[in-house]
């Protein structure tokens, strides 16, 4: 049986930048060190982030996906969204209105884990057996 | 021959001697003016400059308000005069325009940029014998005025000119051409797109290589890039492989697009580097300063990979925005989404 952890909800600093990189990575790290790590980071109080921040956001998503989970952007701020956009990287993100919505979405299963149903007829042997197939 | 007096200042700051504006968003700050700044290879200042001389008027001054002013700035820019004062300036020049024998001046305000018959103005005004003809656009006053020098200059007396000016009686002359306000950053855009698709005036300095795309001089275009019309690229423009600017995008002098980068409705503005593999849209870049219209957000980016100056500047060239202070930017550019 697979099992994960609770949706963590973290909070983007506000400059995310070379210097602040380290400091948001030592805290981010160890969320994602468990088995299907579940997390949404909260973009709503980005003011400034260059390439360094959006390298280690990456690196956070590549690390969540690597453990069969998944790092989600929520509320993002307009100077988070340019930054994202500028680089390219805007659609690499799942990304949400607000935290909840973000949290939320880690709760709907997905299709392919939905059991198939059995088949309703019982294969018979021979040529009946094929024709009540086709049919 | 008519002089002109041109005062370099955009709607929503106040210029010292006259009173705030309704529109302005703070009155203390002076705000400056983008016809400074080089669109489709040329500024708009030396645009309208250009176009009054064609017409026979002669600018005499063209004045900003001094706390636009920085060292660097008056080198760079001889032919602006900064004063404290620029009214009392402007009614200077009115009365010495007088001593030298011209009655008819012009007055103009280039904040805003509009198209109109200069020579047929001062006409309208010699015809009706007016001290002041201010003209209109629809119910809504520009701030361009044809005036007698000789009798406003008796008028004025020590007075305040803008107020004479602004009076209610002020006879009014109807302008039906092409105006953009030049009072936010999306102006600016505005104002590229439609001197790219012929809709104003305002004509890229350049050759025309193939239907809608300019190029001016030293433009250096390199393999697998691609310039979809409308688009101009200025002059020493380096456009590397891989490029793909479009959309009414212009690309102004001594800037470079470095490999692999979009470039789509956007203005990248004079001396400007943008890094490798960016996506920049509905945007204008001026160095390290990113000014995104969608979502009406101004960055300062000092990751210089990314964007920055191409050139250092010397040391007696400008070093902020035309007419915005980094500080100002930001303003203009929260109350630009607001509206």
């Amino acid at each position: 049986m697979l099992t994960s952890g609770p949706v963590v909800v973290m909070q983007v600093p506000e400059i995310l930048n070379g210097k602040e990189v380290q400091g948001f990575m030592q805290e981010l790290g160890p969320l994602l060190e468990c088995n299907r790590p579940r997390v949404v980071l909260d973009c709503s109080q980005v003011r400034s982030i260059d390439s360094a921040g959006v390298e280690a956001l990456l690196e956070c998503l590549e690390e969540a996906l690597k453990r069969d989970g998944d790092l989600k952007l929520a509320s993002l701020s307009p100077e988070a969204n340019v930054m994202l956009e500028l680089m390219r990287v805007a659609r690499v993100f799942e990304t949400f209105e607000g935290c909840d919505e973000a949290v939320r979405s880690f709760n709907f299963i997905p299709v392919e884990s939905v059991p198939e149903e059995p088949a309703w007829f019982t294969p018979l042997p021979g040529e009946l057996g094929a024709l009540k197939q086709a049919s | 021959m008519p002089k002109a007096i041109v005062i370099l200042q955009s709607e929503g700051g106040t210029i010292a001697g006259a009173p705030a504006r309704p529109t302005s968003s703070s009155g203390q700050t002076v705000r400056g003016s983008m016809a400074r700044l080089e669109i489709l290879g040329d500024s708009m200042m030396h645009r309208v400059t250009s176009q009054l001389r064609r017409a026979g008027i002669e600018t005499c001054a063209i004045l900003a308000d001094s706390s636009q002013s920085s060292p660097n700035r008056e080198v760079c820019e001889p032919e602006v005069t900064f004063s404290p004062d620029v009214w009392s300036d402007v009614s200077e020049h009115l009365t010495r325009s007088t001593e030298s024998g011209n009655e008819a001046a012009l007055i103009m305000r280039l904040g805003p940029y509009v198209e109109f018959d200069a020579a047929d103005l001062l006409q309208f005004r010699s015809d009706q014998d007016q001290v002041v003809v201010r003209a209109f656009s629809d119910q809504n006053p520009l701030d361009i005025w044809a005036v007698d020098a000789t009798r406003i200059s008796e008028i004025i007396d020590g007075g305040n000119l803008y107020g004479i000016l602004s009076g209610e009686q002020t006879t009014r002359y109807l302008v039906s051409g092409y105006i953009n306000r030049l009072e936010y950053p999306r102006d600016l855009r505005r104002l590229a797109a439609d001197g790219l698709n012929g809709k104003c005036e305002v004509r890229p300095i350049g050759f025309e290589v193939r239907p809608g795309v300019w190029m001016a001089e030293g433009v250096q275009i390199e393999k697998e890039a691609r310039i979809v019309a409308p688009a101009y690229i200025g002059e020493n423009v380096t456009i590397s492989r891989q490029c793909l600017i479009t959309r009414g995008s212009n690309i102004e002098r001594d800037s470079i697009v470095d490999y692999g980068t979009v470039i789509e409705d956007t203005s990248v503005l004079q001396n400007s580097y943008v890094g490798i593999g960016l996506d920049v849209s509905h945007s204008i870049v001026d160095g390290g300063k990113l000014l995104n219209l969608r979502h009406g957000v101004a960055l300062q980016i000092d990751d210089a990979a990314v964007m920055r100056r191409n050139n250092e500047l010397r040391s007696e060239e400008r070093n902020w925005w035309y007419g915005f202070s980094g500080e100002e930017l930001i303003q203009v550019a929260a109350e630009d989404r607001r509206s």
